[in-house]
C-alpha cells in the first residue's frame, strides 16, 4: 500500500500516532550528530542522510540492563524478575542499514534453541518506520552488502522523500494501520517515479563487493591480521557503535540489604580480556587473534550460524575508527589477496 | 528450566567433597521440590552455577541422570567465584542455570567397547557419562578407563574407584606423574600410559578429557592406535557468560561451545579453527 | 607533494637503509584527504607510503613504546607527540636512545568529526593542505579556506608547543603559537558538576579514550580489576564519573593535551577540557608541564621540601 504525506503533514502525522505509540527518532543534538530520541511536537524528527551516532540496537538491547534482583528475604530467598512493560513504541527515520540491523538481531536473539526473552519484549512492542536515504555518505557502503531498498521494505512503513513529500509504502498490517491516518492522501504518477529515481540511486553500490565472496575469502590465515592489527588501538568503538554487534557481559552487583543485581552490559570482542579464562589461559592473547575474530565472525562466522551477513554498511566503524583502519580496504585486501572477485575501491 | 534461560534456580549445597586440595565435589539439591524430581539432563551437558554476588561459572554436570535428585559439579579452585564456592558449607545457597550444551551422544554407542581417558579434574564430566554407562551396563561393551593426575592425592572421586573397577567387564586404569611411598600402580604420563595399554579401536569409542596439554598428547597417540577420528570424544571449555548462544563470547570458528558442545569428536575439532 | 612529506621519505629512507632503525612510524593517507592512518614502513622502498598533512592527528607515540622493544624505531611527531615520548622516558618506559624522533612543526591538525558541522562535506573533498598558516580545502569547487576553529582538533587551539621539544631531525616552521582559553567549563561549580553529569552519561564505556593515549600504558587497568571493584563494568552515570574522573587523576601531570582522547571519543565527550583542567591544577601548584623536559622527573612521584599545600 502507498500514500503520501505532504512534508508539511508530518507532524500532523506524528501527533496521531503518538495517540497510539511511544514516539522515537532521529533529532539533532547539540554538537550536530544525530541520536534516537522521544519525539513531540515540539522535537520533530530530522529525516536526512546523517546517521544517527548510537545505533538503534539500544532501543532492543540497551547496553545496560538488569537481569533479575537477588532478594534473600527473611529466610525465604527468591529472584525478583527485572519487569518492565514495554509500551509500543514507533521507531521513526530508521535507514536501511538499520532496519537490516534488527533482522540480523533478530536472528541472535530469537531463533535458535533459546529464545532472548528480554530482547523479545521489547523487540514485539516496536513498529518500524525506514527512512530511505536519498544518498549516501562517502563511508555508506550498504548497497555493497546487500539492497538497502529491499531492506527498508522489512520495515512496516518505508518513507522516501520525493520532493514536496514523503511516498510512504506499507510493508505489514502495523503499518497499513499506520497509514490509515487522515494526513495521508493518494500518491501521482510523479511521486511512484521520484521515489524510483530515489530507489535506484541507492542501489548503485559503492563498492561492488560481494558479501558471499567476502565470506568465502575470509580465512584463518590473512596479511590483512597483522596489518590492522599493528594499527589498532584495541577499544570498542567499533563494536559498540555498530548495529549488529551485541556481545555482552553478566556481572553481579550488590545494591545494600543483601540484594544482588544481576545485570548484562555491552562488551565486546576486541577487548583484551574477553576470552580470558579464570585459571589464566586466553585463546585470543593479542590483537591479531581478535582482530581476526571480529571481522570472521561478521562476514562469515555469523553467515554460517544464521543465514545472514552480519554487516549492513553503515560506515560508522568506518567513519569513527581511531585509527582509520577502515574496514572496507581490508575486506578489499582480503578478497583480492584470495583471488576471488575483484574489488574496486 | 525455568522459561527465562537466564534466571537460575535456587539450590541447597547438600554436602561438599574434598577430592583433591584444590578440588571439591558440591551435591546440590533443588529448593523447589517438583524441579528436585523432575529435573534431567545427558551426560556431557553442564550448567551455570551462581554465587549471588559474585557471579557465574561454568561447570560440567558430573552426576548422572540415572540417579535423580542431586546434581553434583566439581570445582577447581583458580578465580572469583570458584574461591567463593570453596567458601561455602552445606546448607549455603546457589543458583543454578541449565542444563546446556549437547550431550555425549550415547545413543550411537550401544554395543560398542568404550575406553575413558581422563586426566585431573577432567575426570569430572568423563564420570558422569560413565556411572551412566554401568547404570545401563547392558547396552555397552567392556569399558576401560585410563585416569591420571600429578600425584596420587590430586586424583578426584577416589571413592568410586572400587564400585568401578567390580562392575562387570570394567578395568580401571590409574596413573600418577609422581607417586609416593604407598603408591602402588603405573607411574607415568596419561599418554603414555595409553602407548603402553595400547587399547584396540575395534569397535571402541575413545572419550577424552583433562588439561589441554593432555589431550593434544591422548588425540596424537589414538591416532598413532589407529583410531579414526570419529572414534574419538572429548568436551571443550571456554569463558562463558550466557550459556545459550546469545552473549558472543565462547565460539570457536562459527560453533558456539555452549550450543555446539561441549561436546566435539575429533573429527569435528579437526574442522575448527585452533583457537581453543 | 608538500616539502614535509618529500623530508619525511628522505628521513625515513635514510634510516632503513642504514639499518639505524628496524621501522619508521608514520602518517599514511587515509579514506579521504581530511584523515591519516598510522603506517609502520620497515622497508626503504616503503617510505614512498609516508606522507604529511594537517589530516595526520594522531599521537603515534602510541605505538613506540611496544615497538622500540624490539629494536630502535623512528616514529613521525608532533609538538604534543614528542612531548609524550618525553613523558615515556621519563616514566623509564622507554630509553632515548630507543627512538629517533623525525618531528614535525605543526600548525595544528584537523578532527574530521568536525567537518560536518563546519559546513564541509567530507565526502566531496578532494584536497587538504597546510600554507602560511592557513587550512586550505577544495571541495570541487576551488581551494577555499577553512576557518581553524571550526575544523581543527580543539586541543590544537590550545597548543603552545608547535615545535617538538625533542627531536633528532625536524621538519618545517611553525607559526609561534596563540593559545586560546578552553571556555567550555561553566564557573560555577554547581553548574559545572552539572556539566559533566550530562557529559558522562553519553559515555558508552568504549574505552577509545583510554586506549589512543600513549601515558595509559597500564598492562591491566583500574576498570579491569573486578575483583578489587575501583568501577563497576556498569555502563551508567556514576559508573561514567568514576572511569573518567579517575583516569584524570592518573593523567595529572603525565597529560601532554595533545586531545586524541576527545578526538577519538564517539560520543563527543570534551575529555581534553577534563584533562587540561588536571594540567592546569599542576601546573599552579607545582609549575609542572608535562612532557617537555626528558630529564626532569615525574612531578607526582617526587616530593621536595618545598612543596606548597594544604599542609604547609
Amino acid at each position: 500500500m502507498d500514500r503520501l504525506l505532504p512534508k508539511a503533514a508530518l507532524k500532523d502525522w506524528l501527533e496521531w500516532a503518538s495517540a497510539r505509540y511511544h514516539l522515537l527518532g532521529p533529532v539533532e543534538s547539540e554538537d550536530g550528530s544525530r541520536a534516537f530520541a522521544p519525539l513531540s511536537q515540539d522535537r520533530l524528527p530530522v529525516l536526512d542522510n546523517r546517521r544517527s551516532c548510537l545505533p538503534p540496537k539500544e532501543a532492543v538491547l540497551p547496553s545496560c540492563e538488569t537481569l533479575f534482583t537477588f532478594d534473600p528475604g527473611d529466610g525465604e530467598p527468591r529472584l525478583l524478575p527485572a519487569g518492565g512493560e514495554f509500551a509500543p513504541t514507533l521507531m521513526l527515520g530508521m535507514k536501511p542499514c538499520d532496519v537490516r540491523s534488527l533482522e540480523v538481531l533478530d536472528r541472535v536473539f530469537l531463533d535458535g534453541r533459546f529464545q532472548d526473552p528480554y530482547y523479545a519484549a521489547r523487540r514485539g512492542s516496536l513498529v518500524t518506520v525506514a527512512y530511505v536515504c536519498e544518498s549516501k555518505r562517502w563511508s555508506c557502503f550498504c548497497s555493497s552488502v546487500g539492497d538497502p531498498v529491499e531492506w527498508s521494505l522489512a520495515a512496516d512503513v518505508a518513507l522516501t522523500d520525493v520532493g514536496d513529500g514523503y511516498l510512504a509504502s506499507a510493508n505489514t498490517s502495523a503499518g497499513e494501520e499506520l497509514l490509515g491516518c487522515p494526513a495521508f492522501r493518494e500518491p501521482s504518477g510523479d511521486d511512484l517515479a521520484r521515489r524510483d529515481v530515489v530507489w535506484n540511486a541507492l542501489r548503485e553500490a559503492a563498492e561492488p563487493f560481494d558479501p558471499e565472496a567476502v565470506a568465502a575469502a575470509v580465512d584463518w590465515e590473512e596479511p590483512a591480521w597483522d596489518a590492522v592489527a599493528e594499527k589498532c588501538i584495541g577499544c570498542g568503538v567499533c563494536s559498540f557503535l555498530c548495529p549488529t554487534c551485541t556481545c555482552f557481559d553478566i556481572q553481579d552487583e550488590t545494591i545494600g540489604g543483601g540484594r544482588v543485581e544481576r545485570f548484562r552490559v555491552r562488551d565486546t570482542c576486541q577487548f583484551c580480556d574477553f576470552t580470558k579464562m579464570g585459571h589464566g589461559h586466553n585463546p585470543r592473547p593479542s590483537r591479531r587473534e581478535r582482530v581476526r575474530q571480529r571481522i570472521s565472525h561478521k562476514f562469515k562466522y555469523i553467515v554460517r550460524q544464521c543465514g545472514i551477513c552480519g554487516c549492513v554498511g553503515c560506515g560508522r566503524c568506518v567513519e569513527l575508527c581511531p585509527v582509520n583502519a577502515d574496514l572496507r580496504g581490508v575486506l578489499s585486501e582480503i578478497v583480492k589477496e584470495n583471488g576471488c572477485e575483484s574489488v574496486s575501491a | 528450566m525455568a522459561a527465562n534461560p537466564y534466571q537460575p534456580d535456587l539450590a541447597t549445597v547438600e554436602e561438599i567433597i574434598e577430592e583433591t586440595p584444590d578440588t571439591r565435589t558440591f551435591r546440590a539439591v533443588f529448593r523447589d521440590p517438583e524441579l528436585r524430581e523432575s529435573f534431567t539432563y545427558e551426560p556431557g551437558q553442564f550448567q551455570e552455577v551462581s554465587v549471588f554476588g559474585v557471579g557465574e561459572a561454568t561447570f560440567c554436570l558430573t552426576s548422572t541422570p540415572t540417579r535423580p535428585g542431586v546434581v553434583e559439579f566439581s570445582v577447581k579452585q583458580v578465580g572469583q567465584v570458584t574461591t567463593a564456592l570453596h567458601e561455602m558449607s552445606p546448607g549455603d545457597m546457589v543458583g543454578i542455570r541449565g542444563p546446556f550444551g549437547n550431550w555425549f551422544p550415547y545413543g550411537e554407542w550401544k554395543g560398542k567397547r568404550l575406553l575413558f581417558i581422563g586426566g585431573g579434574i577432567g575426570m569430572a564430566p568423563l564420570r558422569s557419562l560413565l556411572n551412566f554407562c554401568l547404570d545401563n551396563r547392558a547396552d555397552y561393551g567392556p569399558i576401560d578407563l585410563i585416569y591420571g593426575a600429578r600425584t596420587p592425592q590430586d586424583l578426584c572421586f577416589r571413592s568410586e574407584f572400587d564400585d568401578w573397577r567390580s562392575a562387570p567387564d570394567t578395568r580401571v586404569f590409574l596413573t600418577v606423574d609422581r607417586g609416593d611411598e604407598s603408591w602402588q600402580g603405573n607411574v607415568g604420563f596419561v599418554p603414555a600410559y595409553l602407548m603402553d595399554l595400547a587399547p584396540s579401536p575395534a569397535n571402541t569409542i575413545a572419550i577424552t578429557c583433562g588439561p589441554p596439554i593432555m589431550i593434544k598428547y591422548v588425540l596424537e597417540s589414538l591416532e598413532k592406535l589407529n583410531f579414526a577420528p570419529e572414534q574419538i570424544y572429548t568436551t571443550l571449555e571456554m569463558k562463558m557468560k550466557c550459556g545459550i548462544g546469545k552473549c558472543g563470547r565462547c565460539n570457536i570458528g562459527e560453533k558456539f561451545v555452549c550450543i555446539d558442545g561441549p561436546v566435539f569428536s575429533y573429527a569435528q575439532l579437526k574442522e575448527l579453527p585452533p583457537e581453543f | 607533494m608538500n616539502s614535509h612529506t618529500e623530508q619525511i621519505r628522505a628521513e625515513a629512507r635514510r634510516l632503513l637503509e642504514s639499518g639505524e632503525v628496524s621501522v619508521v612510524i608514520g602518517y599514511a593517507p587515509g579514506s579521504t584527504p581530511a584523515r591519516a592512518t598510522p603506517v609502520f614502513v620497515r622497508k626503504p622502498e616503503d617510505a614512498e607510503r609516508l606522507f604529511w598533512s594537517p589530516a595526520c592527528a594522531a599521537n603515534l607515540a602510541l605505538y613506540v613504546r611496544e615497538q622500540a622493544a624490539r629494536g630502535k624505531v623512528a616514529v613521525v611527531a608532533k609538538g604534543c607527540d614528542a612531548r609524550s615520548i618525553v613523558t615515556l622516558i621519563q616514566e623509564k618506559q622507554l630509553r632515548r636512545e630507543d627512538v629517533h624522533v623525525i618531528g614535525v612543526a605543526c600548525s595544528g591538525v584537523v578532527d574530521a568529526g568536525r567537518l560536518a558541522s563546519a559546513g564541509v562535506d567530507e565526502g566531496k573533498l578532494k584536497s587538504l593542505e597546510a600554507g602560511g598558516g592557513a587550512l586550505v580545502a577544495d571541495c570541487g569547487d576551488g581551494p577555499a579556506e577553512l576557518q581553524r576553529e571550526a575544523v581543527l582538533k580543539r586541543a590544537c587551539l590550545f597548543c603552545d608547543t608547535p615545535v617538538p621539544p625533542l627531536w633528532d631531525v625536524v621538519v618545517g616552521e611553525a607559526a609561534a603559537p596563540s593559545p586560546a582559553r578552553d571556555g567550555v567549563l561553566p564557573e560555577d561549580l554547581d553548574a559545572r558538576r552539572e556539566f559533566w553529569a550530562e557529559q558522562f552519561a553519553k559515555c558508552v564505556r568504549c574505552y577509545a579514550c583510554r586506549q589512543v593515549c600513549p601515558a595509559c600504558y597500564c598492562s591491566e587497568c583500574f576498570t579491569d580489576r573486578l575483583p578489587v571493584g575501583w568501577v563497576s563494568k556498569r555502563i551508567a552515570g556514576p559508573e561514567n564519573w568514576m572511569y573518567h574522573t579517575t583516569r584524570a587523576f592518573h593523567m595529572a601531570g603525565r597529560c601532554v593535551g595533545c586531545g586524541e582522547c576527545e578526538r577519538v571519543c564517539p560520543a563527543g565527550i570534551p575529555i581534553q577540557t577534563l584533562m587540561r583542567r588536571m594540567a592546569e591544577e599542576v601546573d599552579g601548584l607545582f609549575g609542572y608541564r608535562a612532557g617537555m623536559d626528558p630529564d626532569a622527573e615525574p612531578v607526582l612521584a617526587t616530593y621536595r621540601d618545598d612543596d606548597d599545600g594544604p599542609a604547609g
